[in-house]
């Protein structure tokens, strides 16, 4: 059964108001990360939709709460570890960038329109309060207000 | 009596976060360090012992990641070191894999042959 404005209507990836009608401009997309780095694919989801949301000029802001405040934590540097399996091998001297590089390359690289937000509450319950300069530390449920900016607000991952 | 089995069921977790260092990896260096582990996978991980896999990678604000996890060369590599690296048949016919898209040398293990493949190892892991 096709529903008012929805089913058989052919998406042209443009926003549409409450009223209906299309709108051009750049969206404000929150992105509430939430549980642990490594558990899920969730983390790297959320970098790639980042990566084409300033590709496509959107502004984001990313809200970690739980264990995804851990990876804006300075103590993760910049690299991984050794990759043990390259020694003896001609990777030996390679370095893999960490979590951590990834996103400050990000922030660094999206112009403005990339803000990233750390849940005190979470941060100071994980021990990792030494956090990198490109993060605003908040206090918890700050994140209503910006949800209350966006256009459109995900939530990823478990609590 | 072998020495240790791997059990891995959760799947495709941490791309950005681990790169290089899966759990495939993870199996690899326990094998250097002469914990002779073979694997079984299940459920969704049961994929990891697809032939012909697309090597993925990424590029995240200008940064390219492109040691990301490619399952079928550590399988191959554990094969080759001497591992035993086994799938469950019961999953297999759920996801509709045919034996023959499997890397060479994976065997396939109905639930007899998980509960053998258990009682032949010494430890046995759960991931």
């Amino acid at each position: 059964m096709a529903h008012d404005g929805l089913g058989e209507e052919e998406h042209d990836g443009k926003r549409r108001d409450r009223n209906g009608s299309k709108e051009g401009r750049p969206l404000s997309i929150l992105c509430v990360l939430m549980g642990s780095p490594y558990e899920s694919d969730v983390t790297t989801t959320l970098l790639r939709l980042i990566n084409e949301s300033m590709r496509q000029s959107h502004r984001v802001v990313v809200w970690t709460c739980g264990g995804a405040t851990t990876i804006t934590h300075r103590g993760i540097g910049q690299s991984k570890p050794r990759n043990m399996l390259d020694l003896g091998t001609k990777r030996e001297t390679k370095e893999y960038p960490s979590i951590l590089a990834v996103i400050e390359t990000l922030i660094r690289t999206s112009e403005g329109n990339l803000n990233w937000y750390v849940c005190r509450h979470c941060m100071e319950e994980r021990g990792v309060s030494d956090q990198i300069d490109g993060v605003k530390v908040k206090a918890p449920f700050r994140f209503i207000h910006y949800r209350q900016q966006s256009d459109v607000t995900l939530f990823m991952g478990p609590k | 009596m072998r020495m240790s089995l791997a059990i891995i069921e959760r799947a495709y977790r941490g791309a950005a976060e681990e790169q290089y260092g899966h759990v495939i990896w993870y199996m690899q260096m326990h094998r250097k360090i002469r914990d002779l582990v073979d694997v079984l996978l299940r459920g969704n991980a049961i994929f990891y012992a697809l032939r012909e896999q697309k090597a993925q990678s990424l590029t995240i604000g200008g940064m390219d990641l492109s040691c990301l996890h490619f399952y079928e060369s550590s399988i191959r590599d554990l094969i080759n070191d001497g591992a035993e690296v086994y799938v469950y048949a019961n999953d297999m016919k759920i996801f509709g894999v045919q034996s023959d898209q499997l890397v060479p040398g994976v065997r396939e293990l109905d639930m007899n042959g998980v509960v053998t493949a258990m009682n032949n190892h010494m430890y046995i892991y759960h991931y």
